[in-house]
């Protein structure tokens, strides 16, 4: 499976998940996934719960207050004022 | 006479050391402080980048009409400057007023009302006390800065924007150079005209809702940006300016010392001198 990695940014810490396969967020207008070579995108997100699963099929659950993701060619952020 | 001279010398040094004890103790606190504010500044750098970048693809990729990058008519200024809540800084807080009041001058020159949101006591001081319109004010927000204050500045100014209140927003706050050197800034905050607009370079971007809506609900997201990294890069620059001006204090205060120490061994020196030709010349006489 092809990974990528997820930036995720707030204003108190910036860190990245590497190998990353999906990422499940939760956006206005509905939950998309994310995968490798996704087109580039962006959209605000809702507050709320989103995934990101690893390639050795773990799953990590995070919190996000609003927000927005955006899917580049190079990297994928996931902006919001506090992610927990 | 030489007795009394003696005394006060000693008096003075021992004031001059406590004083001294306290300058060091402050250095020392501010420069730990000062390590983990600057941390903190640091951590805010790529948020604010990220989103600043973002505003600008938007702005790139499709020509978005919003009020928030048009240049604005209304006749009236907001002004956010963010000064110390503390003095004993040096001229921190003096200079970073000063570039907030020749602003002032100039915008009330050019015939437009200003509004003032203050954060840090030293700035809520001055400007109440010039009788200027201070619309918010916060102080003792810098070690622990609440989101709420945040949401609470830029909602103020996306509700007046909105509703023509106010035509731009500028920001005063000091930048930290390095730990010798902090520079007062203006920078403008709102309307948003510096971002690129790069005909050419159009990306097959998807945005969703839509790109307007996207860039509005952006807005908020950059102003508590702003404010936060202005915020935690003024209080790094207080920090500095206080240890450097701690350093300089405590400097001082061993230069005094110095002095005195020399000034009082002079004077006892000077006393034995005189015991002893005393003692010497009443020998002498009983001979």
């Amino acid at each position: 499976m092809k990974t990528y990695t997820l930036k995720i940014v707030t204003p108190k810490e910036s860190r990245t998940e590497e190998n990353v396969v999906k990422t499940i967020v939760k956006t206005t207008s509905g939950d998309i996934g994310i995968m490798a070579d996704h087109v580039p995108y962006v959209s605000m997100l809702k507050q709320g719960e989103f995934r990101v699963i690893y390639s050795d099929n773990t799953e990590k659950r995070m919190i996000c207050d609003g927000g927005f993701i955006k899917v580049g060619k190079e990297q994928t952020v996931i902006l919001s004022q506090s992610v927990s | 006479m030489a007795t009394a001279n003696m005394k006060a010398v000693r008096r003075r040094i021992k004031s001059v050391e406590s004083t001294k004890q306290i300058t060091k103790a402050m250095e020392l606190v501010a420069s730990s402080k000062l390590r983990k504010a600057k941390e903190k500044a640091d951590a805010a750098q790529p948020f604010f980048n990220t989103l600043y970048e973002t505003m600008c693809d938007i702005s790139n990729d499709r020509s978005i009409r919003s009020l928030f990058v048009a240049p604005q008519f209304r006749k009236t200024n907001l002004l956010i400057v963010i000064a110390g809540d503390r003095g004993l800084a040096g001229g921190f807080n003096h200079n970073v007023l000063k570039a907030a009041q020749a602003r002032c001058d100039e915008i009330a020159a050019s015939g437009n009302k200003i509004k003032i949101v203050a954060i840090g006591k030293k700035s809520i001081d001055y400007f109440e006390k010039r009788g200027y319109d201070v619309k918010l004010k916060y102080s003792g927000i810098f070690d622990n800065t609440e989101q709420s204050v945040l949401d609470e500045i830029s909602g103020y100014i996306m509700s007046n924007m909105k509703l023509q209140e106010i035509g731009s927003v500028e920001l005063v706050y000091t930048t930290f150079v390095s730990t010798l050197s902090q520079e007062p800034m203006v920078i403008k905050v709102l309307p948003i005209d510096t971002l690129s607009n790069d005909k050419k370079a159009k990306s097959l971007t998807i945005y969703e809702p839509s790109e307007e809506e996207l860039f509005e609900s952006l807005i908020p997201q950059y102003l508590n940006g702003i404010v936060y990294s202005a915020i935690a890069d003024s209080y790094a620059s207080e920090l500095a300016a206080r240890r450097t001006a701690m350093e300089n204090a405590t400097d001082n205060a061993d230069a005094m010392i110095n002095d005195l120490s020399l000034l009082y061994n002079r004077a006892r020196q000077a006393q034995i001198t005189q015991e002893l030709t005393e003692i010497m010349s009443g020998t002498l006489r009983n001979n």
